[in-house]
């Protein structure tokens, strides 16, 4: 029997004059059949498409490369998930495994971490809106609370007097390190306000600063950043604690933004190589610090609050083409089912797109197309991307946009259709992490008032 | 007379030229066969039958994807205009 030549949708491109993506051809050859040692074409059938696909070994690995690469470099280590990266219950829960504490911004994720067993201890309280209650309770348990404004240190004091207990409080900082401005978080250093809120709490009867806390950005491709960062919050530390003997520090929590490789469409290069590595994050952090605290009989803990860099390359999602579009102007398109609100960070990242399929390679007499993906939703902003270099497809095969656990799933909005389940595989198994929402479930919260519950007619 | 126009240079690496353009294009190995197919005079009606037999593939895919090829040959003029359906 003669052996059948591996067939892929007939197609022709017209050739162009130099090169019009900046990524060439480099890519569009690989293909994705399998996440983690289970088919795409099996995920699909026992979790439908689109799905997000978790890959808990991986998400073990990272946690514990991270963990090594610090703790390696100094003695005091704690790493915080951020939740909002990725607050699928499962996901954080594996992390707590891994001995990680809980980074939370709301009551709400607080009450996520509550949920999971996580004693209040162990959650570090952020964020720019903190109710009363919710501070109330955090004092409560015993959270690290880092302020961000004087009005929560005013908030704080009035419930350390009510409680009648002295109340720890950590300061969030921010300062000016490169051109991203995040000087709406916590009190400025170059302004003064760092200093006058450590002023507040020394002059406050009832609160005690007990840590200092920045977070400087997300995906911070550029690792002197943290070192220049680290430099002046020790400054700041020397300046703080040679003025009010009677502070202790007992932690410098610097954050997250460790970044991913996945790339920004601004780079030219893929971010798979100007990704800083774990050793080189923590070089920049921790050299300075132990220059600190080597000499000193003190050494305040180190809490790291990462989010992207533990989950964005650990966690994927199929979706599937469903129609094919030559758009007048001769280029083409293809319309998946996944839309930009389940790939909010589409607008920042040109993701890394692969289709399941094996295709022919160029030697194998294969070509790439150059097309725009398309999401299913009606409104014109849905594109994953912009000129994709991918084999011919076909609607019914499906596509792995990799690396997208950060701030998709918890940025994602219902829209029009209802969102996929998320499944994580471990070992050969694969169970939900989320179930596929249904109308029910979104229906549930709506009323309709008497009046207009009756159709005319 | 052939569905496509005459004139055009097919090569066998998946480089096709047509000169009265200038323009060129880049084909993989199914659409090379079935552009030699079709310069060799194979009526469109036939070619699917010859395009299943070839890749084994099933009949509703291969009538899928050869519908959307006729269709980028037609929008890329590369089709015989002297043929007034292309789809005959
Ligand atoms: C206070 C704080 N900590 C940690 C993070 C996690 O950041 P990343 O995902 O870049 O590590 C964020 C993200 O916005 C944050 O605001």
């Amino acid at each position: 029997m003669p052996e059948k030549k591996l067939y892929e949708k007939p197609t022709i491109v017209r050739n162009m004059q130099g090169s019009m993506n900046k990524l060439a051809g480099a890519r569009q050859r690989q293909q994705c059949g399998e996440i983690a040692g289970i088919s795409v074409n099996e995920l699909v059938k026992g979790f439908g498409s689109p799905l997000w696909v978790a890959c808990e070994e991986e998400l073990r690995l990272k946690y514990k490369n991270l963990y090594q690469a610090f703790s390696l470099r100094y003695p005091k280590v704690t790493i915080a998930y951020s939740y909002k990266t990725n607050f699928l219950p499962g996901i954080c829960a594996l992390f707590h495994q891994e001995g990680a504490w809980a980074e939370v911004v709301s009551g709400f994720e607080y009450e996520i971490a509550l949920s999971l067993g996580v004693p209040g201890s162990q959650i570090i309280f952020n964020g720019p809106y903190k109710t009363r209650e919710e501070l109330e309770r955090a004092v409560k348990l015993n959270s690290t609370i880092n302020a961000d404004s004087f009005e929560e240190l005013y908030e704080l004091e009035e419930i350390a007097e009510k409680l009648g207990r002295k109340v720890k409080v950590g300061i969030r900082i921010n300062m000016k390190l490169y051109e991203a401005n995040w000087s709406r978080f916590g009190f400025s250093l170059e302004e003064g306000d760092a200093l006058r809120a450590a002023h507040q709490i020394a002059q406050s009867g009832n609160l005690t600063l007990s840590g200092l806390h920045i977070h400087i950005g997300t995906q911070i491709l550029d690792k002197d950043i943290y070192r220049r960062m680290v430099e002046r919050l020790l400054e700041f530390y020397q300046e703080i604690t040679s003025q009010y003997s009677e502070i202790t520090i007992e932690y410098l929590d610097v954050g997250g933004g460790f970044a991913s490789s996945n790339t920004l469409h601004h780079e030219w290069i893929s971010g798979e190589y100007v990704c800083p590595t774990f050793e080189e994050y923590a070089d920049a952090i921790c050299i300075p610090l132990t220059s600190e605290f080597s000499k000193a009989g003190h050494m305040p803990r180190l809490f790291l609050e990462p989010g992207r860099a533990l989950v964005d390359e650990c966690i994927h999602m199929i979706a599937t083409l469903v129609a094919r579009k030559d758009l007048p102007d001769g280029q083409r398109g293809l319309v998946l089912n996944a839309g930009i609100n389940l790939l909010p960070t589409s607008y920042w990242y040109r993701f890394d797109i692969k289709p399941a399929a094996t295709h022919n390679d160029a030697a194998g007499g294969g070509i790439a197309e150059r097309v725009h993906l398309y999401g299913p939703l009606c409104m014109n902003i849905d594109c994953i991307q912009e000129n994709a270099l991918l084999p011919p497809l076909r609607a019914g095969e499906h596509l792995v946009i990799r690396n997208v656990g950060a701030y998709n799933y918890s940025q994602s909005w219902q829209f029009i259709r209802l969102r996929p389940a998320a499944v994580i595989i471990t070992g050969t198994s694969v169970e939900y992490l989320r179930l596929p929402e249904n109308t029910d479930y979104i229906m549930q919260l709506n009323r309709i008032p008497e009046h207009l519950a009756h159709r005319s007619g | 007379m052939p569905v496509i126009k005459n004139t055009l240079e097919i090569d066998e690496r998946g480089f096709i030229f047509d000169p009265q353009t200038g323009s060129s294009f880049a084909i993989n190995k199914p659409a090379l066969f079935i552009m030699k197919e079709l310069k060799a005079g194979l009526p469109l009606r036939s070619l699917q039958e010859a395009l299943q037999k070839k890749y084994g593939i099933d009949s509703k895919i291969a009538k899928m994807d050869l519908a959307d090829f006729v269709r980028q040959l037609t929008k890329l003029e590369l089709l015989n205009p002297d043929k007034v359906s292309p789809l005959d």
